[in-house]
């Protein structure tokens, strides 16, 4: 164990918690259960920027996608750089008019939106299914990459790592809601934001220059400098699927699109705009390019994924890597938050809540609830994660693609398309799920694309098909959701 | 009854898949059909302009786009949007 390394990590956690502290107080005043799960929609674009950018940024951008440049070249950073208009385009499509109507019908949830629109019970319930279930695997992933990261970089045995790393996180969760997870994400995305930055720095540093490193890896294998990497391994309908799994369906996702209706004004999401794009492009360029360069000055890895824990304690001093090793840290914490909250506001608010809305009157014991929901769920994913399976990182991005499969086209259709109905929503997430896990299960891969491809380009023809079929609500119909006191 | 906030909503949505579209385009053609030459910080060439000058020009293509075609709306409701819910 590196001792000098841990105390500054230690004291990073304690610092999340206070701002956890100090949120949970601030709560108290105001209006407890809107502001538990998106904090009152008082967001300025600052905060909104820092948010959508920690909760993009996950275990994957720190652990698993440096360790894939390490394994594939720059082309992984190529890759990578697919993710940068994911900011503008969630805030972008999403946008003003989502803002707008989650005021309308009072909506807390994605689920609020899509009853509002589809005026459907049904879908609800296969909403919230996939939200619980696609989350119970997206952060079984973040828990084993957070003690996985402290157990390679530190020496702290791994379910040890796991106790105190997963009861951490939840607790902040549990306390802080939605409120806390935004300030944590605006400090922790700082964090990042330097953290990266001067990471890529010393690694340049170390290995004596980018020219120098070049050449190194030119020798270890000239393929790791072409976009196609060795093998040819990014050819074409992978590089294809990952701009539709991490790009344009990222507009489907059920966290990223609760933050879209939890921002002030107008001016909030075009400053959200222009600064979430500039931190995520930055973080993931200097992430993604320090595992490429990792290969010159550590090239005999046996763990991909263990590169950046490795070259943080490798190429900086013992008390600045403590201070960066926090940065990882800090974005698995973010992503969890904000999943987390998403499993508690589905159960409470959208199946608990539609089956006794009389307990609604009751905002104390809700907001109760849903802390002691987060705790429970908090230990099951601590449990499931006690023996991990070797590779975890694809598991994430399978879990994402499940989402996009179910929740995209209900979403952007809903929003876009005026004829859009419950019919064709119902049949598109029904058929897009199941297509996707056969898809999955059977390891099918049509004309070499990736699931998702094929089962998005159904999910919408089926959509357009079975719409035909049902019946349209007019734009006069609509009614306010929480149909009271607003 | 269309709400004219809508319109510049959608006007909004339709400019950011635009931009997008176009980053992907820039993104292709940078990556693929540029030389393995060494480029100006010493990565190969086709490096240089798809992950760092593209992505600077995508930051500026959007502020650009956001600072002269985004317009301030009001997004709480209405006054009347209250009566038509109750």
């Amino acid at each position: 164990m590196h001792t000098d390394i841990i105390i500054p990590l230690v004291l990073y956690l304690v610092f999340v918690f206070a701002i956890s502290g100090y949120a949970y107080l601030k709560r108290k005043q105001s209006d407890q259960f809107t502001d538990y799960f998106i904090g009152n929609r008082t967001m300025g674009g600052f905060l909104l920027a820092m948010t959508l950018a920690a909760t993009y940024i996950s275990a994957s951008s720190f652990i698993g996608g440096p360790g894939a440049a390490y394994k594939f070249g720059l082309g992984w950073v190529l890759l990578s750089m697919i993710q940068v208009p994911t900011v503008l385009l969630s805030l972008g499509i999403l946008g003003k008019k989502f803002a707008i109507l989650a005021r309308k019908y009072n909506a807390i949830t994605l689920s609020d939106m899509l009853y509002a629109h589809y005026k459907n019970r049904l879908i609800i319930w296969l909403a919230s299914i996939a939200i619980v279930v696609a989350f119970i695997g997206a952060m079984t992933v973040q828990f084993i990459g957070g003690a996985r990261l402290l157990e390679s970089s530190v020496g702290i045995p791994y379910n040890y790592g796991l106790l105190i790393f997963g009861i951490g996180t939840v607790v902040y969760t549990a306390f802080g809601g939605f409120r806390a997870g935004i300030l944590n994400d605006a400090f922790q995305g700082m964090v990042m934001l330097i953290g990266a930055i001067l990471l890529l720095a010393a690694i340049i540093y170390a290995g004596g220059g980018v020219n120098h490193m070049m050449e190194t890896i030119r020798q270890i294998d000239p393929a790791l400098m072409t976009p196609q990497g060795p093998d040819n391994f990014m050819d074409f309908p992978f590089m294809a699927s990952f701009w539709i799994l991490v790009c344009f369906g990222v507009v489907g996702l059920p966290h990223t699109a609760v933050r879209c209706m939890a921002y002030k004004d107008s001016q909030a999401v075009h400053r959200g705009i222009i600064l979430g794009t500039i931190i995520v492009t930055v973080i993931m360029f200097t992430m993604h390019l320090s595992g490429a360069l990792g290969r010159a000055i550590l090239p005999d890895l046996s763990i991909p994924d263990q590169v950046v824990p490795n070259l943080i304690v490798t190429v900086l001093p013992p008390v600045m890597a403590g201070i960066f090793l926090a940065a990882p840290l800090a974005a698995i914490m973010s992503t969890i938050n904000a999943q987390l909250l998403q499993v508690s506001s589905v159960l409470i608010k959208d199946l608990f809540l539609s089956i006794k809305p009389e307990a609604k009157k009751n905002d104390k014991a809700l907001t109760r609830a849903s802390v002691l929901i987060t705790f429970i769920f908090g230990a099951l994913l601590i449990i499931a994660a006690w023996n991990p399976p070797d590779m975890v990182i694809w598991l994430n991005l399978l879990a994402f693609g499940g989402l996009e499969a179910v929740f995209l086209w209900p979403l952007v259709l809903g929003l876009y398309w005026k004829k859009a109905n419950a019919c064709g929503a119902l049949s598109s997430m029904i058929i897009g799920a199941a297509t996707y896990i056969f898809l999955i299960s059977y390891n099918i891969k049509i004309f070499d694309f990736q699931p998702i491809v094929p089962t998005l380009l159904l999910g919408l023809i089926v959509f357009i098909i079975a719409n035909k079929f049902g019946n349209t609500l007019h734009n006069k119909d609509y009614y306010a959701l929480d149909s009271n006191k607003n | 009854m269309t709400d004219k906030r809508y319109l510049q909503a959608n006007k909004e949505a339709r400019l950011s898949l635009y931009i997008t579209l176009f980053y992907m385009v820039s993104w292709i053609l940078s990556a693929y059909f540029l030389s393995n030459k060494q480029g100006l910080f010493g990565f190969p060439a086709w490096f240089e302009v798809s992950c760092i000058f593209t992505p600077i020009g995508f930051i500026a293509l959007c502020y650009i786009v956001v600072k002269t075609q985004f317009k301030n709306i009001s997004l709480e409701n209405k006054p009347n949007d209250l009566t038509v819910d109750e």
